[in-house]
C-alpha cells in the first residue's frame, strides 16, 4: 500500500506541474551539452610521478589541492588517530623553512588560507591564494611535502587536541553513535578503527615520520591547481617546488571483505544501546557496502535516494517526519569508497518514539529490499539525478574534486561522462536485488538514549548495553 | 533550517580592504554587476548574472525573524517558516474543496486542545479531542500530497532546498538549472500568496525535536541560550529565535497565520537571483508572478530598547557536558564607526589559526582546545554584541581560561599596530574574493545586507568604511565597551564532574 501510495503522489505532483501550473514551458535537459562544454582539465604526471591536475580560473585566485594517499582507513586499532595526530603535528610544527606557526602567519597576514586535515583516505594540505601570491603557496607546500617536522613538542600538542576532542565527542551522541556503529560493522580496523587513548599515547614522532616517508611519495601523491597563472607557469612552479619529492609507488589501504561480512553476519539485528541521560535518542542502523567500482553502485545509489536519501520526499523521511511528527533530522546514505562502502541511516526522536522510529526503519529496508519500488517513483529519483547533475560541476573545484575522485579511485575515464546513462538504466529490478545483496550482508543497529529503552528495543533483536 | 546561524560567519567576509592592490576591486565589481530593481508592491529585486554554469541561485528573504516575536510568540517565525513547506489550496492536495473543512476542523479542534491543556490539564475533555485530533488528521492524510515543494524541485534538478530564520531575518533558498526559472517564479509565488498550514500539528512537534537536537542535548546550545538571555534584559534578542520549549508546545496556529499576515509583505521582501542568466528576461518574470502580492501596512520596528547595564552580568549553567564559556561586550551595531572597529578586532583575536587567540590560548599555554571571536551576534538589526568562545583544554578550569582570555585582550590593546589591521584586512579581502567562485554564496551575502540593512551597497561601502579604520579607532571602541557595564559572560560546567 506504501508503494502505491508513494507512486500516486509522485505522479500526482507531476500532473499538477504540467496541468494546474500555467507558468512552466516544457523543460529541456541541458546536461549533456554542458558536460562536454566544461573546461578541460589538464594532467600532467611530473618525473617523481606526482600527478598534477591544472584547471584555469578567471579569477585572480590560486588554489591548491594535495591529496596523500593516506588516511583514517589505512589505521588500525593499535594505530587508530595516527592520521589525525599526523596532520595536526603538521599544523603546529610546520616544516624545516616554515617552522611553528609561522606558514600559518605568513599566509593570513597576505590574506591566504591553509588547511590540513586527514580525511578517510587522503591527507588533504589545501592552500588558498590571490594569484599573485602563488609562488609563496608553492614554496610552502613544497616544504610541506619534502620536509615537515615531526619533533616531540609538535606531536605532544598534537595528540593533546585529538585526545581532547575525543572527549568532547563523547558528549555529542550522534558523534558517539557513528563511532561505534562503525567499529560495530567493520570489526575495529580502517572504517572501524576507534582512536583510544592507547592508540594515541602509542604515537611518536618516529612512527610519524615512518608513515609520511612511506606514503608522501610521488606516487602516492595528486595536486590539483585551480589558477589564473597559465598551465605553463603552474608547471614551472611545481617542478620546482615538488620535484625533489621522492618517488615511489601507490599503496592503498586493505580490506578483509570476507572478514567483515563474517563479523557482521555474527551481530546482525543486534542493537547496541550505549545509555545518555538524555530526552532524545539517536539512531543508528548500517551495515557494509561495496566499493566504488561495484556496478551495481547505480541501483544501490537509487536505492538509497528513494528510501532516505532524496530529502523530503524520501520514504524515511516522509514516513518518520512528515506523516508522524516523530524527527527533525532523518536521512540515510550510501558511501562507496576505493575499496570499502557504508550504508548508515540516521534519526533523532524523542525516547518515547524510539521504538516506533525504529520499527519504522526495519520496515522500510525490508520493503525496499523485497518489494520493486514504484516506476513513478523510481522516475522521481532519476529526474532528480539527471537534473542536479549540472551541479556537480559547478565551480572550478568542484571541477577538480571530480578529478581527484576519479584519480584516486583509478575509475575510468568516461565515470562522469557515462554517469547519468548507468543512472538511467536503473530498474527497479534491480534495485530490489542490490538492496537485498546488501542488507542480507546483516544489519546492526545503535543506540544512544535513554537506558530504559532496553526493554522496548528487545522487539527488534538482542540489545546489548555499552557502558 | 539548517543554516540557523550561518550569519554569524557573514561579517567575516565582509572585512575587506584593498591595501594590496589585486586584479578585482570588489567594490566595483558588485556595483558593475548587480542589477536592482524596485517592483510596484515594494519587493526588491536584486540580479547578478555570473558564471559559466547554466545554473541559479534563487533567495527569498524577509525582514523579520524571532526578533519581531512577542512572548507568547517566541518561536513563530521559526515555526512559520516550517510551514512554508506545507503547500498551497493547489498544491499538495488532491482536492482542497475537501480537504479546507477537515483543515478548519483540525485547527479549532488543535486550538482547544492547547487552551485545554494549558488551563485545565486535568479536564476529560483532553482525551477526546486528542482522539478527535487524530482521526481528522487521518482523514485529511488522504487528500494531503506531502513535501509537494521538494518533490517538484528535486524532479527538476533542484539543490540546496532549505530554509533559515534567524533573529533578524528569514530566508528561502533553493539552486536550479537556468532553464527553470518561470518554474521557480511559479512555485514560490504561490507559494508566499496562498499557504495552507497542513500537517501543523506534527510539524510543531517536528520542531520541538529540532529543539532536543539543538539546545536540550547540547551543553554548548544551552550555553549559548542562557547566555543571550542573560545578556538581553528586556530586547527581544533575548528569546532564542527557535523559541523556549513551551512556547513551541503551545503555539497556536492562529498566531503563526497572524504573523504571516504581518510581516511577510512586499516591502519588507528581497528576491536575490545570482548566476547565469538574461537579466531583462529575469525581471520580466519575477514582475509577472509576484508584482501582484498584496501590500501591508509596515509593522513598525520594536519599540524596547535594551535598559542600560549597570555591571558585569554572569551566569552558570550545568550540563553532562564539557566545559566552554562565552563572554560577550554589547555595542553599537552597524553602521557605527564602533562595528568596524569591533570586526577588526574579533578578526585580529580569533581569524584563522595565526590569530591572537589560537596562538597563545591553544598552540603556547595550551589552555584551550577551541577558541572563536566574532562580531555582530545575535543580530545586526539592533545593537549587539562582540563575543569570545572558548573551550578549556583537559584539566583547565574554565576560571583559568576566562582569566587567560582577559590577559590577551589586555595584551592586544597594548600592542595594537598598523601591521596587525593590515593582516586583517587582507585576510578579508581575500576572503570576499574567494567567495565570488559561488552563486549560492554571493546571493546570500547581498540577500543579507539589503534584508538586514536595507541596501546591499552596504558591502561595497563596508570597505571604504572599513579603510578608515585606524588603530587609534581600534583603542578607543576597545576602552570604550570592554568594560563591565557591557559585560556578560556565562560558564557551562560538566555536572558530571561534581558527582
Amino acid at each position: 500500500m506504501k508503494k502505491i501510495y508513494t507512486g500516486l503522489a509522485v505522479f500526482s505532483l507531476i500532473a499538477m506541474l504540467s496541468f494546474d501550473k500555467t507558468a512552466a514551458e516544457p523543460v529541456k535537459s541541458i546536461e549533456s551539452a554542458f558536460i562536454s562544454s566544461l573546461p578541460e582539465v589538464k594532467k600532467h604526471k611530473m618525473k617523481n610521478d606526482i600527478n598534477l591536475l591544472y584547471l584555469e580560473d578567471d579569477l585572480p585566485v590560486t588554489v591548491i589541492y594535495a591529496s596523500i594517499s593516506f588516511g583514517k582507513m589505512y589505521e588500525t586499532a593499535v594505530n587508530a588517530g595516527i592520521a589525525d595526530v599526523l596532520s595536526r603535528t603538521i599544523s603546529i610544527a610546520g616544516t624545516v623553512s616554515y617552522p611553528g606557526n609561522s606558514m600559518y602567519q605568513k599566509l593570513e597576514s597576505i590574506g591566504g588560507e591553509i588547511n590540513i586535515s586527514a580525511g578517510w583516505e587522503t591527507i588533504g594540505i589545501e592552500i588558498k591564494v590571490l594569484s599573485k601570491y602563488s609562488d609563496l603557496a608553492f614554496n610552502i607546500l613544497g616544504d610541506i611535502l619534502k620536509n615537515p617536522v615531526f619533533d616531540e613538542a609538535g606531536a605532544a600538542s598534537a595528540k593533546k587536541l585529538v585526545l581532547e576532542k575525543m572527549k568532547r565527542d563523547k558528549d555529542k551522541p550522534d558523534e558517539t553513535g557513528v563511532l561505534k556503529l562503525r567499529e560495530i560493522i567493520f570489526g575495529g580496523s580502517g572504517y572501524g578503527a576507534v582512536p583510544t587513548e592507547n592508540s594515541i599515547g602509542a604515537i611518536d614522532p618516529l612512527s610519524l615520520k615512518t608513515v609520511w616517508n612511506r606514503y608522501a611519495s610521488g606516487g602516492n601523491i595528486t595536486v590539483a591547481v585551480s589558477s589564473s597563472e597559465s598551465e605553463n607557469e603552474v608547471r614551472t612552479l611545481a617542478d620546482k617546488e615538488f620535484s625533489a619529492v621522492a618517488k615511489g609507488g601507490r599503496e592503498f589501504y586493505t580490506i578483509d571483505r570476507d572478514k567483515i561480512i563474517s563479523n557482521l553476519k555474527s551481530v546482525s539485528g543486534n542493537i547496541y544501546l550505549i545509555p545518555a541521560e538524555l530526552e532524545q535518542a539517536t539512531i543508528y542502523t548500517g551495515t557494509l557496502a561495496p566499493e566504488i567500482k561495484y556496478n551495481g553502485n547505480y541501483a544501490l545509489y537509487m536505492m538509497n535516494y528513494i528510501l532516505g536519501g532524496g530529502s523530503f520526499s524520501s520514504r524515511l523521511m516522509n514516513e518518520i517526519r512528515v506523516k508522524r511528527g516523530l524527527a527533525y533530522s532523518v536521512y540515510s546514505l550510501v558511501r562507496n569508497r576505493r575499496n570499502t562502502g557504508v550504508f548508515i541511516s540516521f534519526v533523532q526522536t524523542r525516547n518515547e518514539s524510539a521504538a516506533e522510529v525504529l520499527s519504522l526503519i526495519h520496515d522500510n529496508i525490508k520493503l525496499i529490499s523485497e518489494e520493486p519500488v514504484a516506476e513513478e517513483e523510481l522516475q522521481w529519483a532519476k529526474e532528480s539525478v539527471k537534473n542536479s547533475y549540472v551541479f556537480r560541476f559547478s565551480t572550478i573545484n568542484d571541477l577538480l574534486g571530480n578529478f581527484l575522485e576519479v584519480e584516486y579511485n583509478d575509475l575510468d575515464a568516461g565515470y562522469f561522462k557515462n554517469y547519468l546513462d548507468n543512472i538511467n538504466r536503473v530498474t527497479a529490478d534491480d534495485i530490489v536485488n542490490e538492496g537485498a545483496k546488501m542488507f542480507s550482508q546483516g544489519l546492526v543497529t545503535v543506540v544512544v538514549g535513554n537506558r530504559k529503552l532496553e526493554k522496548d528495543l528487545s522487539r527488534f533483536g538482542k540489545v546489548i548495553i555499552c557502558e | 533550517m539548517k543554516r540557523f546561524y550561518i550569519y554569524i560567519t557573514l561579517i567575516f567576509l565582509m572585512l575587506s580592504v584593498n591595501n594590496y592592490s589585486s586584479e578585482i576591486d570588489t567594490t566595483e565589481y558588485f556595483k558593475n554587476k548587480v542589477v536592482e530593481k524596485r517592483l510596484s508592491n515594494g519587493i526588491v529585486l536584486l540580479m547578478m548574472d555570473r558564471g559559466f554554469s547554466p545554473t541559479l541561485a534563487f533567495h527569498i528573504a524577509f525582514r523579520v525573524g524571532s526578533v519581531d516575536e512577542s512572548y507568547n510568540t517566541s518561536g513563530a517565525a521559526h515555526i512559520l517558516e516550517h510551514m512554508l513547506f506545507k503547500g498551497t489550496d493547489k498544491l499538495g492536495t488532491r482536492d482542497y474543496g475537501k480537504e479546507k473543512p477537515i483543515q478548519n476542523r483540525i485547527e479549532a479542534v488543535g486550538e482547544t486542545l492547547d487552551r485545554l491543556r494549558l488551563q485545565n490539564p486535568a479536564s476529560g475533555e483532553i482525551k477526546k479531542l486528542e482522539a478527535e485530533l487524530k482521526r481528522l488528521q487521518n482523514e485529511q492524510a488522504a487528500f494531503v500530497l506531502s513535501s509537494p515543494y521538494d518533490m517538484l524541485y528535486t524532479s527538476n534538478g533542484g539543490v540546496g532546498f532549505n530554509a533559515s530564520t534567524s533573529r533578524d531575518m528569514t530566508g528561502y533558498y533553493i539552486q536550479l538549472p537556468s532553464d527553470r526559472i518561470e518554474l521557480w517564479a511559479d512555485i514560490e509565488s504561490s507559494r508566499l500568496k496562498n499557504p495552507v498550514f497542513r500537517e501543523y500539528y506534527s510539524e510543531r512537534d517536528n520542531v520541538t525535536e529540532e529543539r532536543l537536537m539543538r539546545y536540550d542535548s547540547s551543553g554548548d546550545g544551552l550555553l549559548q541560550e542562557a547566555f543571550f538571555a542573560a545578556a538581553y534584559s528586556a530586547h527581544p534578542y533575548r528569546h532564542p529565535t527557535i523559541g523556549w520549549e513551551s512556547n513551541i508546545k503551545y503555539m497556536s496556529v492562529n498566531d503563526v497565520k497572524k504573523f504571516y499576515k504581518e510581516y511577510y509583505i512586499p516591502s519588507r521582501m528581497t528576491i536575490t537571483i545570482v548566476g547565469k542568466q538574461d537579466t531583462e528576461e529575469t525581471y520580466r518574470i519575477i514582475k509577472k508572478y509576484f508584482e501582484n502580492i498584496k501590500t501591508g501596512p509596515e509593522p513598525g520596528e520594536i519599540k524596547v530598547i535594551e535598559p542600560a547595564q549597570l555591571g558585569e552580568k554572569r551566569v552558570n549553567i550545568y550540563f553532562k557536558s564539557r566545559p566552554s564559556l562565552m563572554i560577550g561586550w554589547k555595542k553599537p551595531t552597524a553602521p557605527s564607526k564602533h562595528d568596524y572597529a569591533f570586526d577588526i578586532i574579533a578578526s585580529s583575536l580569533g581569524n584563522g589559526k595565526s590569530s591572537r587567540l589560537y596562538r597563545s590560548l591553544v598552540l603556547d599555554k595550551k589552555l584551550a582546545s577551541t577558541v572563536y571571536a566574532w562580531n555582530s551576534s545575535p543580530g545586526s538589526r539592533y545593537d549587539n554584541m562582540f563575543i569570545i568562545y572558548a573551550a578549556p583544554a583537559d584539566g583547565v578550569t574554565a576560571e583559568t581560561l576566562e582569566k587567560a582570555v582577559y590577559a590577551e585582550l589586555a595584551r592586544f590593546r597594548d600592542e595594537v599596530d598598523a601591521a596587525e589591521l593590515t593582516r586583517v584586512k587582507n585576510l578579508s579581502e581575500s576572503s570576499f574574493i574567494f567567495m565570488l567562485d559561488n552563486n549560492d554564496g554571493i546571493a546570500g551575502q547581498l540577500s543579507y545586507f539589503q534584508t538586514v540593512f536595507k541596501d546591499w551597497r552596504y558591502i561595497a561601502d563596508y570597505l571604504d568604511n572599513l579603510k578608515k579604520v585606524s588603530v587609534d579607532d581600534v583603542k578607543a571602541s576597545f576602552d570604550f565597551y570592554i568594560r563591565d557595564n557591557f559585560k556578560t559572560a556565562a560558564v557551562l560546567h560538566d555536572n558530571r564532574s561534581s558527582k
